[in-house]
């Protein structure tokens, strides 16, 4: 299986990939442990990530992946589509569906995933495009609640908290978990020129930008002590915007945001489908369904609120091997053995 | 003697062969002084006078210029403007009544004349030489080239197609003078021998669409073809689809329009339906009022169509969430307010809504069936006497009303009938989804509706165009009318052409 991607395909599979489930709850772990610091934490992260980004660019053709590589991708792709589903399950039976069974909920939209996974690759390229005038919606709500916001809370203390501070660099590496799908997919680009710093550049930018709304919101809407006792800041900021038009804002946010996670896992299993099925595989969709009622029965076993909690804490480690330091460390070795990606594929035709 | 019983056999067989049908009409004729020979049409396909004219242009001819019809039958195919230059001065230009209608002359052939006859020409027998004279002069029935009334228009060309081969391609002829705009036929129906033909400007034609509608039209095996919806079927990449992939138009301008962007345009004799491909979604979204008008005014208009497909589909199925499941969402004064209304209604909002719903598309097919004037009174009967009456019973709420009325208006928007009979038959799993699940059913409903809009194609070529591929810079032209409008080329493929520029 093959696709032709442009770089605005490529940055908005990213961009839906990297904020996907994230995007409503890591705010909380990050301040946290960075307390008021969050930000400058986060403005640090995310230029590690554009530096990342810009030897990405550089390497990119060195990134091979042999079969054990590709197993350890898959394995951890398919763990974090597990813990979409767990933690989607998680705040739809909280928010909204407490009586109905989660396995039911679970079959719904995985079945959706399934359809849009089974259908051709483009649709799952592209389906991310339907997101963007949410995204304006989101940005909208979000700014309603400039009044109640308080710019001082923003200011930086720097004060030692020992070793709980630097969890907070640790944490806001999950903002950019999925970076790693930028050197899986940089081979399908249409032209394989050299992507322009100022394309990454504008990327890197848009994504932290949007983060970093989400934190500084959280942190200038709560103060250190209330985030504490809140597992989605976003969604309680949303919660009590008071605007004439509706009373609950954050309902219609978490729908947005089940979309959006929708189309993450779309677009995850879209990248398993390109390493996986690289070599002709014999009956694809049933495989694929396989994978997802594999996935599907997982996460229903795994929806409880101590599961979610150790997972909060500690993915992202993984997220911090599988994205940051395995990537690099194939790329050296590939470097060193002299692989690349054509290479490859003169081999394989 | 023996000649004449000849005939006598002849007719009686071609009476048998033409099941003795009542418009059916065989009789003997002489030509010139010595040639006998059976004149045979379908009077309800020939104007009998011209028949007549041309019976008369005949024997003169054959009187005056006895060699020259001798030529004529030798060597086939020759207009009467021909028969002038073949160098007989003496025919009289009064026989030359008509430089449309031919006059060919051919070996006798029964199976052929049956086909020539049902095709509406005029058939002169020469047993004699066992040769036909071919006259082709059918008049089918026809309307006039009015405007349609399903896509009337405010400003522009008022002409719309009639169910003529000759003039629907003289309206499109007289928009493109250009040789280039090439018309191609082909024969549709083993029994019907129904003439389909397509249009496309040769150059500007998108050639993969064309080469697939000439194999699809060339696969068609029908023993029967009546109607263009049998094409649309056959033409279509998904035919269990809601959504129409080939654009149904009647007016010559739309046509032209789509023609000079590289689409296909096909028609058959048998209806002014003309349909174009490949389309996209938002082709349907398209009228010749929006480039007929003012660039804003066009623009806005453009806007409120496409708000009008989101209003049409999710509407009631918002209201049903809303009312079943996230009272909560409403402002505070509005939710007593719907509360204190919808609590006097015995019903679930899903029975509700299917109440109206069912009326409103009762109402609708009625005042479709019924003639113009009663359509009118059944739409005020049905709109106001029966919606005040059923929420005076407490069947429905008043809100549902409004909701009802104001989708039943959104999904009459749509410029194109064929679009619109499909969102107004999508919102009601829309409506179930809602009922069941709220929001969640209808985030639900709008992926797996995206997913099949994405995966969907108009003659292989992508139907969601232009989010797939995604084309930023096209994008604007789905929403804004540009104030020169540039035609340009559908996306040819679902993989994106070249790399963008950011």
């Amino acid at each position: 299986m093959s696709i032709q991607l442009t770089k605005l395909q490529l940055f908005l599979l990213m961009f839906v990939m990297q904020t996907g489930f994230v995007y409503t709850s890591f705010q909380n772990i990050i301040i946290e442990h960075g307390n008021r610091d969050a930000t400058i934490q986060f403005i640090i992260i995310s230029v590690i990530f554009f530096l990342q980004l810009l030897f990405f660019e550089r390497t990119h053709k060195y990134f091979v992946l042999n079969s054990f590589t590709k197993t350890l991708y898959l394995i951890y792709w398919s763990l974090y589509v597990t813990v979409f589903v767990i933690y989607i399950t998680y705040v739809l039976t909280s928010w909204i569906f407490p009586n109905t069974p989660t396995i039911v909920l679970i079959a719904i939209f995985l079945s959706v995933c399934f359809y849009a996974s089974i259908s051709r690759p483009e649709t799952a390229v592209n389906i991310g495009v339907v997101l963007i005038p949410m995204l304006f919606l989101f940005l909208v709500f979000m700014f309603l609640t400039i009044p109640n916001l308080h710019a001082t809370n923003l200011l930086p203390f720097f004060y030692d908290r020992q070793d709980t501070w630097w969890m907070g660099f640790i944490y806001a590496t999950y903002a950019f978990g999925g970076a790693e799908v930028f050197v899986v997919l940089r081979k399908y680009l249409v032209s394989n020129d050299k992507i322009p710093k100022k394309s990454l550049f504008l990327y890197f930018s848009l994504l932290t930008s949007f983060y970093l709304l989400s934190i500084s919101f959280s942190l200038m809407y709560f103060s250190l002590e209330e985030i504490k006792l809140i597992p989605e800041p976003i969604l309680y900021i949303l919660h009590s915007v008071e605007v004439t038009f509706a009373k609950r804002l954050d309902i219609f946010f978490v729908y947005i945001w089940l979309s959006w996670s929708l189309v993450a896992i779309v677009n995850y299993a879209l990248v398993m489908r390109l390493v996986y099925f690289e070599k002709k595989r014999r009956l694809p969709r049933l495989q694929q369904l396989i994978f997802f009622a594999i996935i599907g029965i997982t996460a229903n076993f795994l929806i409880k609120f101590s599961v979610l909690d150790f997972l909060n804490n500690y993915l992202v480690y993984l997220n911090i091997i599988f994205t940051f330091i395995l990537p690099v460390l194939i790329i050296f070795v590939n470097k060193i053995r002299g692989r690349t990606v054509s290479e490859l594929e003169k081999s394989s035709s | 003697m023996l000649q004449t019983l000849e005939m006598k056999q002849e007719i009686k067989r071609l009476n048998k062969e033409f099941l003795h049908s009542a418009d059916f009409v065989v009789k003997e004729i002489r030509i010139g002084q010595v040639e006998e020979a059976i004149l045979c049409y379908y009077s309800s396909l020939v104007n009998k006078a011209d028949v007549e004219q041309n019976l008369m242009n005949l024997r003169q001819l054959s009187q005056l210029a006895q060699e020259n019809l001798d030529s004529v039958q030798n060597n086939g195919k020759i207009n009467s403007n021909e028969l002038e230059k073949n160098g007989n001065n003496a025919i009289p230009k009064q026989l030359v009544k008509d430089d449309s209608i031919t006059i060919t002359t051919e070996k006798y052939n029964q199976q052929k004349l049956v086909d020539y006859v049902c095709n509406g020409e005029t058939i002169i027998i020469l047993i004699q030489s066992n040769q036909m004279i071919r006259i082709n002069n059918a008049d089918f029935a026809h309307k006039t080239p009015e405007e349609p009334e399903t896509e009337q228009i405010i400003r522009g060309s008022h002409e719309g197609f009639v169910e003529n081969f000759d003039t629907n391609v003289s309206l499109i002829r007289k928009r493109i003078k250009n040789n280039k705009l090439v018309v191609k036929e082909v024969l549709l129906g083993k029994e019907t021998k129904t003439t389909a033909y397509y249009f496309y400007v040769e150059g500007v034609v998108d050639t993969e669409a064309l080469k697939t509608v000439e194999k699809r039209l060339s696969e068609i095996e029908l023993d029967m073809f009546y109607s263009i919806g049998q094409l649309s079927d056959q033409l279509d990449d998904q035919v269990w689809s809601p959504f129409p992939q080939l654009l149904n138009t009647e007016r010559p301008d739309r046509v032209v329009a789509n023609i000079l962007e590289g689409k296909i345009a096909i028609m058959t004799d048998l209806s002014p339906t003309a349909l174009i491909g490949p389309v996209t979604f938002f082709s349907f979204y398209q009228t010749p009022d929006d480039f007929n008008a003012r660039v804003l005014v066009g623009t806005f208009y453009r806007l409120m169509r496409i708000f009008s497909f989101v209003s049409a589909i999710f509407l009631p199925a918002f209201y049903i969430a809303i009312v079943s499941f996230h009272f909560e969402v409403l402002p505070l004064e509005l939710g007593n307010k719907v509360k204190s209304d919808i609590n006097q209604i015995p019903y679930r909002p899903l029975i509700e809504a299917m109440i109206m719903e069912i009326t409103i598309e009762l109402i609708r097919e009625a005042s479709v069936r019924l003639p113009k004037s009663i359509g009118q009174t059944i739409g005020i009967v049905g709109g106001l006497v029966i919606g005040d009456a059923i929420v005076s019973a407490g069947l429905v709420s008043n809100l549902m009303v409004i909701v009802v009325a104001f989708t039943a208006i959104s999904s009459f928007v749509v410029p194109s009938v064929e679009l619109n009979t499909s969102i107004r038959m999508l919102r009601f799993p829309f409506m179930f989804l809602a009922s069941l699940f709220g929001f969640f059913g209808i985030v639900i409903g709008t992926f797996l509706l995206v997913i099949h809009l994405l995966n969907l194609s108009s003659l292989k070529r992508p139907y969601f165009s232009p989010i797939i591929p995604f084309e930023p810079k096209e994008l604007k032209k789905i929403f804004l009318r540009a104030p020169n409008y540039k035609a340009k080329k559908q996306a040819t493929s679902f993989s994106p052409k070249k790399d963008d520029n950011t």
